[in-house]
Formats: structure tokens, C-alpha cells, sequence
């Protein structure tokens, strides 16, 4: 592992799991590093990189004691500028603490939460990420530092979480391109690329059906037909080539990424017929 | 200080006075094309052909005719600007091949001791293969089609011009000498695969190509030098890095075959996967993937598969038919050949797929890098120098 940034924010990740102690039960791994560790083994041209740590916090199950505020600054997190959820960790890496909005007690529209006796800085209220708390498993999770021998048993969301909170994100800033970021798109290529597509479309059908993600993943499974499955020239299928532009080869990025999602949409239609 | 002049397709640029006359002829069988009638080779065809392309203040004359055997079949006297001499001693040849080159070379030495002479080949039209071979022999060329390499140290002069690439004068009926065809790549590919020295009766049983055909092939590849005889009459292949990249001229795993294009959405690695799961056998890997086995260049973006029947293996690999962005290139051989001597190869240590492929001959392999997109070909002349290191991984 070359690449010192991977080893420090993996370092900030474990940081963050070890600190929330008891409260570690109630996060779930998401974002970049969540995908790298479900699709490590993905025959992908573009290395993987990350600049942060992203947890999901399931409120359901949280316990009152300690305070999450109090758990995180005892071992040397800080909120950053005030943000809620923006947590910077003791080696200066962001690492994020998100609750999807559907379990946050507030309007998706504001970013803080409302899960008290837990401040209500310490998470940020973010709509698209429900699936995570529902499509996960534990993993063993180890540092990528040869001298840190740290392996942290944590749940890691499933592909299917993370293409729903992939495609959520994609589809809310094709409304605001200067917004869009080609690596999101390139995740979810990379997530279909690494995930059979039956049991990425069976994990999909119970996120469909599941309360808490039923909204979200149906308006995903949208965008995956607009912005994908349309064709190698849809947005979403061109920005997950353009990621590869010179590393790999765009253009097969392209064409495969919108044939694997026009195949596990023609999954679902099958499953959700039976 | 030499001239140096390097030029293609130049018209009549310098008229000198010894062959003023020459000068019209020239003009209209330029503006015309190659006419169907066959030149002869006459000094005065020659001289044309060279003064045409001389620098400025250059001139050019017929020094003397040979009238013994001893003596070359003519020389031109060249009279550089400053007054300096210089000779190019002239043979002229009906046909030149390749494996003829040693013995004009050591006939043109024997004039040409001086540092302003050149023993120079001239001919109707010299192949490319030939021009290589004078080139490497230090003798010089003209021929009538346009090609000229003449070089002379002092007084300084460089020319030269590539003309056709093949003969503009040989006739439309008469099949074309080439390593085209199926016996051709019957005969070349047990060539490469055996260590020889091998009989022709043997070459005949081995590749399955005809007796007449293995003859035709065989005198072909003598005539172009790549092949000698023993003394019981069996075939050596002298050079087989240079049989390969002769053959690769006339083979191309595109050109040559049916070739659809097909993209594996998940990857070469998933597509190798299925490949070596499935109970098809009628398949071989080609191309920088089946090179990755022996000598690793970079990654792969690109998987080239024979397969007898394209749509049906396609639909067992899980392959879509696309225009833009295939990574896939399957060919239907128009030769079974391709699928003779495979091998059943690991591919885990370059890319990681766990069980074994099958791969084709490494000679298959090399022939198909060379003519392949890309840079393919510079993958096929990595593949080379690792067949020459070694030889007994592959030859039989």
C-alpha cells in the first residue's frame, strides 16, 4: 500500500470506531473506503484514493451514554468550522458522521439532526444513505500501516446501500452539473463491475421494499435507468469513462457500465414479476 | 562537404545535359502512370532514373560498357559540382532475391576498392526484401520503378527513394508469391514449432498443407533467403525471428480472419474467468493476454480470441455486441491452423485468473502481435526476444 493517504485515512477510521466505543455497534462504513473494501478485487484501471472517512449512524439502537460529542473529543476528534457531522480526526483527516434523513427526526433540508441526548452537531443530516444501515455486514477491517497492527471488527455497508447512495448523490447534483464529480459515477461502475448482478438486484429488491429505504432506492433505480442504462453517451455512464481518461479506456468504462445496469434493472423487472 | 538528398516522388527537378533528351519520356510516363509494358533495363533507363534526382551542379555520363566477364556491366561517371569524380559500378539483373544479395555484393567488392565508388544493383523492379538486403550489404540500387539508394563517400552524395512496394509491372493474372494463404501458414507455422533441420516429406506430414503446396511455399521462402537446404536436401530456417516477421506481412489477425468486436462488461479478468470455466474448447487466447503468460509487457486492455463459431461463444462468455468501447476482439480463423499446438497456460501470476486457459502456439501468438493494433507489435517483438532466450520453452 503506497499510497500514504490511504493508510492515513484508514488510520482516521479506525481512530473514529475505536473513540465512539459502544456507540461502534450503531455506525456503518460508507463512502470510498466502504467501496474499496467491497470491491478490492474489482479488475478496474483507476487506483483507488480517498481524501476522507465516511460513517454512517444509525440512531435506532443508540445509547444515551456516552455522548458522542464527548466520546469523539476525549480522543481528540474536533468539529470542523462547526459543521455538524464534519469531524476532523487527531491526524488532520476529515472523517464524516452522517445519518440518513429518514431516521434523523428533521426536514432533509437541514443539516443538523435531531437525536438528543447527542448534540445535534455531531451527525449531519443526509438523505440517500438509508440503505446503509440496512444492506451491511461486519468485516474486519485492518490499517494499512505495517506498524499499526489495528484490525477493527465494524459492519461495512453492502454494494447495494452504496450504489443507492451513489446514484441519490449523482442524481441531485445532475440538476447543478458544476457539482457533479466523475469519480461518484466511476464508484458505481466499479461497484456493478465487482457485484453479481443477481445478488446486487435481490439486495436492491429488499432495500425497495425495506420502510426507512423504500424512497430512496426507488428514485435510485431511477437515475441508474436515466443517467446509465440509457446507453454509453448517458451522463452518468460518460462520467464514469471520463474517469478513467487516461489511466484506462473510457469508452469500454462507458459501455460497460450501461450494460451492467441495463442488465440488473432487467433483473429486478424479473424479480419483482415472480 | 556531402550532399545529402532524401526525397519521394519527385518529378523531373534537375535536367542535365547528357540526358536532355531522356527528359520527355520521363515527364509523360510519370503523368501517366506505370504503362502495362515491362521497360528494359538499358544504361540509358538508368542514367535517367539517377540524373533526375541528383542535386544541383551534378552530372552524370556512361563511363564504359563491359564486354568481358571480368568486367561489371557498366559504369557511370558522376562529376560533382566542384569538379570531384565519382563511379558507380553498375550490374544489372533480370530478377534479384534476396538470398542472391551475398554473392552481387561479393562480385560488386571486387570493383570497387575506392572510396568514390559504389557498387550499385540495377534491376526493372527490386522488392522491399531485396532493397533490405542490399541495403545491409552496403550495395546500392536503382531500379526503374523509382526506388534509388546510392551513397558515396567522396566526393559526398546520398540519395535515396522509396518506390512501390510492390512490382507496378507484374500482371494481374499471375498469383501473387506471398505467405498468404493457408499452406503458407500450415508450412511456416511447423517451421517455427519444430527445430529443424526437417524433410520436406516430413514438413508435409506435419503441417497437413499438400505436397505441390509445401514445395511452392518452401521454394518461395529459398528464394527469399530465409531458408537454406542441408546436404540431404532438409529445410534449415535460418532466421526464424525474420520468418515471423515476413509472415506477419502477409497474416493479420484481423485482416486475414472473420473479426467481430464484443465488449466483456466486466473485464478481462471476469472474462477469462468464464472463459476457462466453460466446457468450450474451440477457442484459443492470441494477442498481448496470451503473452502475458511468457513475456509480460503492460496490462492488457485488449482480449483477441480464435473461435470457430463467434456468436455462440459470445453468448456462453457473457458478450455484448457494441460499436464503441469493445475490449473484446473475437476471430473466426479462416485457418484451423490457429488452433494447432495450443497450450494450456496459468495466466494467475499477470492477471490473476485462477484457472488454466487455453492459449495458442507462441509462434500463433507472436505472428498476430506483430500485425495486431496498437502496440501490439511491440508486445510481438517483446514476445520474440523472449522465444530466442528460450527457445526449448516453445520449439519442439
Amino acid at each position: 500500500m503506497s499510497n500514504p493517504l490511504l493508510i492515513q485515512t484508514r488510520a482516521a477510521l479506525l481512530d473514529a470506531v475505536e473513540a465512539l466505543g459502544r456507540h461502534s455497534d450503531q455506525v456503518v462504513v460508507i463512502g470510498a473506503q466502504a467501496v474499496h473494501l467491497r470491491t478490492g478485487d474489482a479488475d478496474v484501471a483507476l487506483a483507488e484514493s480517498t481524501k476522507d472517512a465516511d460513517l454512517a449512524l444509525d440512531p435506532r439502537c443508540l445509547e444515551d451514554d456516552p455522548l458522542i460529542h464527548d466520546a469523539l473529543t476525549s480522543a481528540g476528534f474536533e468539529l470542523e468550522g462547526g459543521n455538524p457531522g464534519q469531524w476532523l480526526s487527531p491526524g488532520g483527516i476529515p472523517v464524516d458522521l452522517l445519518l440518513p434523513s429518514e431516521l434523523s427526526g428533521r426536514n432533509p433540508k437541514r443539516r443538523s439532526v435531531r437525536i438528543p441526548p447527542h448534540s445535534d452537531n455531531v451527525a449531519r443530516n443526509t438523505r440517500g444513505i438509508e440503505g446503509c444501515v440496512i444492506d451491511y455486514e461486519e468485516m474486519f477491517v485492518p490499517a494499512l500501516d505495517p506498524d499499526d497492527g489495528r484490525v477493527c471488527r465494524v459492519k461495512v455497508a453492502g454494494a447495494a446501500g452504496l450504489l443507492v447512495a451513489k446514484l441519490i448523490k449523482i442524481g441531485e447534483r445532475a440538476e447543478t452539473p458544476h457539482r457533479l464529480i466523475d469519480k461518484d459515477a466511476h464508484d458505481s461502475y466499479r461497484l456493478l463491475v465487482a457485484t453479481p448482478t443477481e445478488s446486487m438486484a435481490s439486495r436492491l429488491a429488499i432495500l425497495a421494499k425495506t420502510d426507512i429505504s423504500a424512497d430512496v432506492t426507488n428514485e435510485a433505480l431511477e437515475h441508474l435507468a436515466d443517467l446509465f442504462a440509457e446507453g454509453a453517451e448517458a451522463l452518468g455512464s460518460m462520467m464514469a469513462g471520463r474517469a478513467e481518461e487516461g489511466v484506462g479506456e473510457p469508452a469500454t468504462v462507458a459501455a460497460s457500465v450501461s450494460v451492467l445496469a441495463a442488465d440488473l434493472l432487467g433483473q429486478l423487472k424479473d424479480l419483482r414479476r415472480t | 562537404m556531402p550532399v545529402f538528398r532524401s526525397v519521394r516522388n519527385s518529378g523531373i527537378q534537375n535536367t542535365i545535359n547528357a540526358v536532355r533528351e531522356m527528359s520527355a519520356f520521363c515527364d509523360q510516363r510519370n503523368m501517366l502512370g506505370f504503362p502495362n509494358m515491362k521497360p528494359e533495363v538499358t544504361t540509358r533507363a538508368v542514367v535517367e532514373q539517377l540524373s533526375s534526382r541528383l542535386p544541383s551542379g551534378w552530372e552524370v555520363s556512361v563511363a564504359a560498357t563491359g564486354a568481358i566477364a571480368a568486367e561489371p556491366d557498366f559504369r557511370l561517371h558522376l562529376t560533382a559540382p566542384d569538379g570531384q569524380s565519382a563511379f558507380l559500378i553498375c550490374e544489372t539483373k533480370a530478377t534479384v532475391m534476396p538470398k542472391d544479395v551475398p554473392g552481387i555484393a561479393d562480385r560488386l567488392a571486387s570493383f570497387t576498392a575506392d572510396t568514390n565508388t559504389q557498387g550499385v544493383v540495377t534491376a526493372r523492379y527490386l522488392s522491399v526484401n531485396v532493397r533490405n538486403a542490399l541495403v545491409d550489404a552496403g550495395v546500392g540500387y536503382i531500379d526503374l520503378a523509382g526506388s534509388i539508394r546510392v551513397s558515396v563517400a567522396r566526393p559526398g552524395l546520398f540519395i535515396s527513394e522509396r518506390g512501390p512496394e510492390s512490382d507496378p509491372w507484374r500482371g494481374p493474372g499471375r498469383p501473387r508469391e506471398s505467405l498468404r494463404g493457408e499452406p503458407a501458414a500450415r508450412v511456416v507455422r511447423t517451421l517455427l514449432d519444430h527445430r529443424p533441420p526437417i524433410s520436406v516429406r516430413e514438413l508435409v506430414e506435419v503441417s497437413g498443407a499438400s505436397t505441390g503446396a509445401t514445395y511452392r511455399v518452401v521454394d518461395y521462402l529459398e528464394d527469399q533467403g530465409l531458408i537454406d537446404r542441408d546436404n540431404s536436401r532438409r529445410v534449415v530456417l535460418k532466421d526464424w525471428p525474420g520468418l515471423l516477421r515476413h509472415w506477419a506481412r502477409d497474416y493479420q489477425f484481423v485482416g486475414t480472419n472473420n473479426t467481430t468486436r464484443w465488449l466483456a462488461p466486466r473485464g478481462l479478468r471476469a472474462l477469462l474467468t468464464s472463459i476457462s470455466t466453460s466446457e468450450r474448447m474451440d477457442y484459443v487466447v492470441t494477442g498481448s493476454l496470451a503473452a502475458s503468460a511468457w513475456a509480460p509487457y503492460a496490462d492488457s486492455k485488449l482480449a483477441m480470441v480464435y473461435v470457430k463459431d463467434a456468436e455462440s461463444a459470445a453468448q456462453e462468455w457473457g458478450l455484448r455486441k457494441v460499436d464503441a468501447g469493445a475490449n473484446v476482439l473475437l476471430s473466426e480463423p479462416r485457418f484451423n491452423v490457429v488452433f494447432v499446438r495450443p497450450r494450456l497456460v496459468d495466466l494467475f501470476a499477470s492477471i490473476r485468473v485462477a484457472s488454466p486457459v487455453r492459449v495458442a502456439a507462441p509462434s500463433q501468438v507472436a505472428v498476430d502481435l506483430l500485425s495486431g493494433p496498437g502496440r501490439n507489435p511491440s508486445e510481438g517483438e517483446a514476445l520474440i526476444e523472449w522465444m530466442l532466450r528460450d527457445e526449448e520453452a516453445w520449439r519442439v
